[in-house]
């Protein structure tokens, strides 16, 4: 077994990479593209295999004018939409990403992957959860070594361990409707909200 | 700060459901994503806290065979 790989990030204008990303994932309508579009698209195509070539995980080319059946079904939402409305692209993932390290957007590594998994939108996803909801999978964002996390493989890699998150906010808005609907519970029922925000909440039915 | 996770939250009724697909990024010290495959859920123990859940990696062979065999590697060895 060699020595952990390390990871060196390439310089990537990120502005420019997102610009070029839509256009190599928009669809391509041969007849009614002039000359100087297709040039132009050669051209960033021959700059995103560059930059694809400079990452150690030599990451695969997205194929320019394909749709997978999550781009049609995302095709419907905005282009600010939130996870949990969009389909993630499972299939492309696991056919060109499946052992592969994704090179962060800009020093943001978990915006990497949200933007691999949908084409040419940055999706709205909660940055501290360790679990992002699509309207197709979860995604498990597990961090590995260090002292504060307990996951750990077992049977070789064959099997892992996970936690869910473990503090208690029942001051949430959210956390107040579910308190509300486990009343069999130790301590469920009463909110632990304030009166004033329980009276501000309730105004609003938030709580 | 991350919210609570019981049994109750949507996250994780979604989770034990089973009805979509569970995909699992690993992100080693100072290190970018890796992307470790589909997960399939063995057994997951409600009454602990926080809740614990064991998954089965379902693409481990394709992961041991592929380019990134020494990264994986490298993870399931951090995680130890």
């Amino acid at each position: 077994m060699g020595a952990a790989p390390s990871y060196t990030e390439p310089r990537v204008d990120v502005g420019r990479w997102r610009r070029d990303r839509a256009e190599l994932d928009a669809d391509e309508a041969p007849s009614a593209e002039s000359a100087t579009v297709g040039a132009k698209r050669a051209a960033n195509r021959a700059w995103a295999a560059s930059v694809a070539a400079s990452s150690p995980a030599a990451a695969p080319q997205p194929a320019a004018g394909e749709r997978s059946a999550a781009d049609v079904a995302n095709a419907r939402a905005g282009a600010s939409a939130s996870t949990r409305d969009l389909h993630a692209d499972v299939p492309r993932l696991q056919r060109e990403w499946l052992g592969r390290f994704i090179p962060p957007l800009g020093g943001q590594v978990k915006a990497a992957v949200m933007q691999l998994a949908v084409r040419g939108v940055m999706p709205k996803f909660n940055k501290y959860s360790g679990i992002i909801e699509w309207a197709n999978a979860f995604f498990l964002c597990v961090n590995i070594g260090g002292d504060n996390y307990r996951n750990v493989f077992l049977d070789d890699g064959r099997r892992m361990t996970w936690f869910a998150q473990v503090r208690m906010r029942a001051r949430l808005p959210g956390n107040c409707r579910v308190v509300r609907l486990m009343p069999l519970r130790a301590g469920a029922g009463v909110c632990s909200c304030s009166r004033r925000k329980r009276r501000r909440r309730r105004r609003s039915r938030a709580c | 700060m991350q919210p609570s996770q019981t049994e109750a939250s949507p996250a994780i009724q979604g989770l034990l459901s089973g009805d979509r697909a569970v995909l699992l990024f690993c992100r080693p010290l100072g290190q970018p994503y890796l992307y470790c495959g589909q997960l399939t859920l063995v057994v997951h123990d409600a009454t602990a806290r926080p809740m614990r859940f064991v998954w089965e990696l379902r693409d481990v062979d394709a992961l041991r065979a592929g380019p990134g065999s020494d990264a994986f590697d490298a993870v399931v060895r951090d995680a130890a």
